[in-house]
């Protein structure tokens, strides 16, 4: 494992780990996290992503992204 | 053996609904695509054990190198179609890894390609799941998938 995934592997854990914190604020949102950071979120992927590159000057190839889910979001048409 | 992850979390909205904490818990797993050039980066999928195939956002399959094999429309338990997410039938070539160094063989198998990237990427049984012992154990935090010999 190089230290790039390392490094993806770390980022994925902490956004595990805090899924409730960020689900506060990015619900059914992608979020694109850097070293246990949010920097940018939103519902669509590609503009979530061309953002994280941007403000990080990392490729959005590089950067780890994660669907910040809430249980509304696959049962939202049953739940009235 | 390749490790799984458990993702747990408190849903407000839901808990405020029916007045009381309401914890979901989903399985995921780490996942990476061939793509013309190489390998995407690593995702984490929710293992769905309700899901027959795979369902991918567009833009983790737009660089994919997909096999298009058909168009469908994706419903969810609502099979109404104003509730559908168009999408494409199509193979893609992916694997399955862990933290720890440990990686599945490289599976082809038939996906769902939303056009949409409002939605979670979805590991579901098609060549995949179907391809492994899945053993997990959400009291001791242990989940993992074994490679059938």
């Amino acid at each position: 494992m190089n230290e790039e995934q390392r490094k993806n592997f770390e980022d994925l854990e902490w956004k595990r780990k805090h899924h409730s914190e960020l689900l506060e604020k990015y619900p059914d949102m992608w979020v694109a996290i850097v070293d246990k950071t949010i920097v940018s979120a939103g519902e669509d992927l590609e503009k979530v992503e061309r953002e994280a590159e941007k403000k990080t000057g990392i490729s959005r190839k590089k950067i780890p992204v994660s669907f910040v889910e809430s249980g509304a979001h696959i049962y939202d048409q049953v739940i009235l | 053996m390749i490790r799984l992850f458990f993702e747990s979390f408190k849903d407000r909205e839901i808990g405020e609904r029916i007045g009381e904490d309401y914890e979901i818990i989903r399985l995921t797993a780490h996942i990476r695509f061939r793509t013309p050039t190489g390998w995407s980066k690593i995702y984490d999928a929710i293992v769905d054990t309700g899901a027959h195939a795979p369902v991918i956002p567009f833009n983790i399959w737009k660089d994919l190198g997909v096999n298009v094999m058909a168009n469908y429309e994706i419903k969810g338990l609502n099979p109404g179609r104003e509730c559908a997410i168009p999408s494409i039938i199509g193979k893609v070539v992916c694997v399955l890894l862990d933290d720890r160094g440990n990686q599945s063989k490289e599976i082809e198998t038939i996906s769902f390609l939303a056009y949409s990237n409002k939605i979670p990427l979805i590991i579901g049984f098609k060549n995949l799941l179907s391809s492994f012992r899945v053993c997990f154990d959400y009291a001791k935090k242990d989940a993992y998938l074994m490679e059938e010999k």
